[in-house]
């Protein structure tokens, strides 16, 4: 089972247009199609900007985890299959099969370890490809995933430029590469040597004395440290100085995932603590490694006018043609060249 | 069990709500720890992740661009590890379940949960809150008081005029009073031939224009039935529109209950616009009927509609509105103006509305039905207020002329002893606003306070009765703006909140302004605004000036010499027709309607 998960830079950036085309795509594919989602999409209004929005279409046959109070103003039919005893603030996660296709809000698990038990009621029912829908710029539960589609648009920022830089800075960090080694259920720091290892009674580095406790342990021999949680901006700054002072060199910071990392900035600071990491002794690596498989473009924005927000658009061309040119990762526009992904994913697939 | 619960205001400014929730949680028993509102997200993940937290109450308000702020908090706290130990809650006054889930929180509360329900989660304690439906009881405003006197002079006076009147009316009857036993009848017998005899008899006491409508459904002008789509899509309506988080307008169980008008001429819209108002606090309905409708012998039946002003008060219509219509609202139908009182009070008793609305003097004035005619009429009317146990609203007839205010009380005052000596409950309902009699002689140059003030505690010292001002309060000192209209009639509803009276009769804020049927948006404006107004008030009231206390003593000796004028001629409707109660210098004149019609019984 392919877990592929669609993330985005900010609300409206097209998350649920992907997930729709994706969905009413792969099923002429006669493909088994399983989805979730980390939040709550495919409403008729925007819960914010009271502007409408895609709804999600799901067709018969697929196998679909959401809160039992989306089943009330949903027009499916459906066979359930298993409750989950995993709660949203939408009550329990049921997973369902879908035998009269309609739309359907999607409001899945919200926390990465729900997602994941998800994932494994999910995996017992043979299916190709499971999607879970993001929810605004959520990431972190998307650390289980296999692959990942980012979409960005106007609605995060409408000037071309800097979306193309950020989506380069969020590809450059999923360009470290994975570490295969026996820590990836480890809930605290360790610190591993040529003799052995130390584990610190800290899940995540937040500050500076978090690197404080941390550096009382660190030894000139250090060759990996492995974060579980997150490592923030301040702290990575304060650890480069406490390794530098401890004549630390050629260390593996290992990460649990590209998310962790992604998470330690905001998206427009992402650029500097790549910087940072590349003028440093530290390699980064990571425990689990989604694949970054594409990248979806939007070019609609909600703006106020009169106290109402109102639609606009970026021109398409320019922001296609700067992402192109900026991204090695393939750039789509779902409602253009929407065929390329799913032809790829089809693909990826197979090989 | 003890919880430790780490209060987050995401806010810089805005952390009252927050504070307000730590401080119940302590009076719980719980452990609470408040940030302080200028931290970074980090530094309150930080926190929390050191902390061994069972819950993190967020409070932030939200505008576009802060939903991706609290998304990537709730990222850093997963990622962080603190979601596998705690919950966390966010709360704010647009927040939903929809839009907690959407942004990742395990729960949210918004404007309309209660501390209640924070704690019972907190807690985990099932609570059964409903955000659904309406959830009250009718009100009550009659049972309370004893219609005993205090004024002895004008209880003997009024007892002189009445006694004489009921008298005088006894052995008359009029085609009105003939057709309400036929209609009576025709309602509850389930024998075809028997009904069809009594239609032949209802049809033959029956104007021509009222019969061609009801044996051949050939309708005056405008009037159709309404449709089964018409009637299909209402009651979908309603279903899919059931009240959420309703309103209660009422800031204490002393403050006036509130009504307003329903008479657009389609029952379908009335009933949309009540379902909406209901929702917002409304109390009750006055169903008004159409002018056409007063100048017939004998009443339309049927589902109706019609384009014009007044809703037709058909048994079907009242029948359709108290069924949709939530039962806790009351509902009164106005019955006194023109040839079919008595039937409509039955037609309102069988249908199952609360109250009616008869004034036997405002009725027969100003292009109104003959004083014999209507005399009798609102006789018979009363009596079957009585049995159908509907107390009867009399609303002032200084309104529409220049009729002065202690006429028009005298006038209440009757149709309070008429209803007191055939067992039915009255409510005399003084003008509340600035009326025309006071406009032309300017008593409320200094303020809107003391006259209105003066007829409240008139009326207070008389009798242990109830008071409902009307119709509408505020009436003649509202504008087009709908912003002063508003304005105008929260801020008479605050003074009718401190004079301690029943109920009010209130306007919408397009509705002498509106050009036809007025829109469901100026009805929540003056109903929003009063809410408002009472909250403000409280149980707080206004001060009057000296000049209310001339008022009082002015208006109650006119009343007395008014009372003993018309307590000199023979019955109540020689009366009217002499004047005593409104003339022609006053502006009102005699009704012609039913003109020598009232027959002698054998």
């Amino acid at each position: 089972m392919q877990k592929i998960g669609i993330v985005g830079t900010a609300k409206n950036t097209g998350k649920t247009t992907t997930l729709s085309f994706l969905l009413s795509s792969l099923s002429h594919f006669k493909k088994n199609i399983a989805v979730t989602g980390i939040g709550y999409d495919g409403e008729e209004i925007d819960n914010i900007t009271l502007l409408p929005k895609p709804r999600l279409l799901i067709e018969k046959n697929v196998i679909a985890a959401t809160s039992e109070k989306c089943f009330a103003n949903s027009d499916v039919k459906f066979e359930l299959l298993c409750k989950t005893g995993l709660r949203t603030a939408l009550g329990e996660i049921l997973i369902v099969q879908i035998i009269k296709p309609g739309l359907l809000v999607i409001a899945g698990p919200n926390k990465k370890s729900d997602l994941q038990k998800i994932i494994d009621l999910i995996s017992k029912y043979e299916i190709d490809y499971l999607f879970i829908d993001g929810s605004l710029n959520r990431l972190s539960p998307m650390s289980v995933v296999d692959r990942i589609i980012f979409t960005t648009g106007a609605a995060r920022n409408n000037i071309v430029s800097q979306l193309a830089s950020e989506m380069k800075a969020i590809e450059k960090i999923f360009s470290f590469p994975q570490r295969k080694c026996n820590y990836e259920n480890v809930n605290s720091i360790r610190i591993i040597t040529k003799e052995g290892e130390t584990e610190i009674d800290l899940n995540s580095l937040l500050d500076k004395n978090d690197v404080l406790l941390l550096s009382e342990k660190l030894k000139r021999d250090v060759v990996a440290i492995i974060i579980p949680g997150l490592i923030s901006n301040e702290a990575f700054d304060h650890l480069l100085k406490a390794l530098k002072s401890k004549f630390c060199v050629n260390v593996e910071l290992i990460l649990n995932s590209p998310i962790n990392l992604i998470l330690a900035a905001d998206f427009l600071d992402l650029q500097k603590l790549i910087d940072n990491i590349e003028q440093s002794d530290i390699s980064i690596k990571y425990l689990q490694k989604p694949k970054l498989e594409a990248v979806t473009i939007n070019p609609f924005y909600p703006f106020l006018h009169n106290f109402h927000y109102e639609a606009g658009f970026i021109s398409k061309n320019d922001f296609y043609r700067e992402m192109k040119s900026q991204l090695t990762t393939m750039v789509v526009n779902i409602k253009e060249n929407g065929e390329e992904l799913i032809k790829q994913i089809i693909d990826s697939k197979m090989s | 069990m003890v919880r430790n619960i780490l209060c987050v205001p995401l806010d810089p400014v805005h952390d009252v709500g927050i504070k307000i929730i730590k401080s119940e949680l302590d009076k719980n028993g719980h452990n609470t720890e408040l940030l302080s509102p200028d931290l970074s997200m980090e530094a309150v993940v930080n926190i929390a992740s050191k902390g061994n937290y069972d819950f993190i109450l967020v409070s932030r308000t939200l505008g576009y661009g802060v939903a991706e702020i609290l998304a990537r908090f709730v990222d850093l706290l997963d990622a962080a590890g603190v979601r596998e130990n705690s919950k966390i809650v966010i709360g704010g006054k647009p927040i939903t379940p929809e839009l907690a889930a959407e942004l990742g929180f395990d729960k949210g509360f918004g404007e309309h949960s209660t501390l209640d329900e924070l704690i019972a989660y907190i807690e985990g304690r099932e609570i059964k809150i409903s955000n659904r439906g309406l959830h009250r009881t009718k009100k009550d405003f009659t049972s309370k008081y004893s219609y005993d006197f205090y004024d002895k002079e004008i209880e003997s006076l009024l007892e002189e005029i009445t006694d004489k009147t009921l008298k005088w009316s006894e052995g008359k009857t009029s085609n009105a009073i003939e057709r309400a036993k036929l209609k009576e009848e025709i309602i509850q017998t389930e024998n075809i031939a028997l009904k069809e005899k009594l239609v032949d008899k209802y049809n033959v006491i029956s104007d021509s224009v009222i019969v061609e409508a009801n044996k051949n459904k050939n309708y005056p002008k405008g009037v159709r039935n309404v449709t089964e789509s018409e009637l299909e899509s209402l009651r979908k309506y309603i279903k899919d529109s059931e009240p959420v988080n309703p309103v209660t307008i009422q800031h204490n169980n002393n403050h006036p209950a509130i009504f307003k008008f329903l008479g657009s001429g389609c029952p379908i819209l009335d009933i949309a616009h009540g379902k909406i108002c209901e929702r917002w606090g409304i109390d009750g309905y006055l169903i008004i009927n159409p002018s056409w409708e007063a100048r017939y012998e004998g009443l339309i039946d049927g589902l109706l509609t019609h384009e014009n002003d007044g809703t037709i008060t058909s048994f079907e219509n009242i029948k359709l509105m108290r069924e949709l219509l939530d039962p806790s609202t009351l509902l009164t139908v106005r019955a006194h103006r023109g040839l079919n009182t008595p039937e409509t009070v039955l037609l309102a008793g069988l249908a199952g509305a609360d109250l009616t609305k008869i004034n036997l003097v405002y009725g027969s004035l100003g292009a109104g039905t003959d004083p014999t005619r209507l005399a009798i009429d609102g006789i018979e009317a009363i009596k079957l207020a009585a049995k159908f146990n509907m107390p009867f609203d009399i609303p002032g007839n200084d309104e529409l002329s220049g009729v002065p205010t202690w006429k028009t009380l005298a006038g209440l005052l009757i149709n309070v002893m008429i209803g007191k000596k055939l067992s039915a409950k009255a409510i005399p309902k003084p003008l509340f606003c600035y009326g025309p009699h006071i406009v032309i002689n300017g008593m409320m140059k200094q303020n809107f306070i003391d006259y209105n003030a003066a007829k409240i505690k008139l009326l207070r010292s008389i009798a242990d009765m109830p008071i409902w001002p009307g119709e509408p309060i505020a009436f003649m000192t509202q504008t087009e703006e709908r912003v002063q209209s508003a304005n105008s009639t929260s801020y008479h509803a605050a003074l009718a909140a401190t004079l301690g009276v029943d109920a009010i009769t209130v306007a919408s804020t397009d509705e002498a302004y509106s050009r036809g049927p007025i829109c469901i948006t100026s009805r929540i404006d003056s109903i929003r605004a009063i809410t408002d107004a009472y909250r403000f008030v409280g149980d707080a009231s206004f001060n009057t000036t000296s000049k209310c206390d001339d008022f009082l003593l002015d208006l109650r000796k006119k009343l007395k010499d008014t009372l003993k004028l018309v307590a000199s001629r023979n019955h109540l409707a020689e009366s009217i027709n002499l004047g005593d109660l409104g003339n022609k210098e006053d502006g009102a004149y005699p009704g012609k309607f039913g003109f020598e019609t009232v027959k002698i019984l054998d």
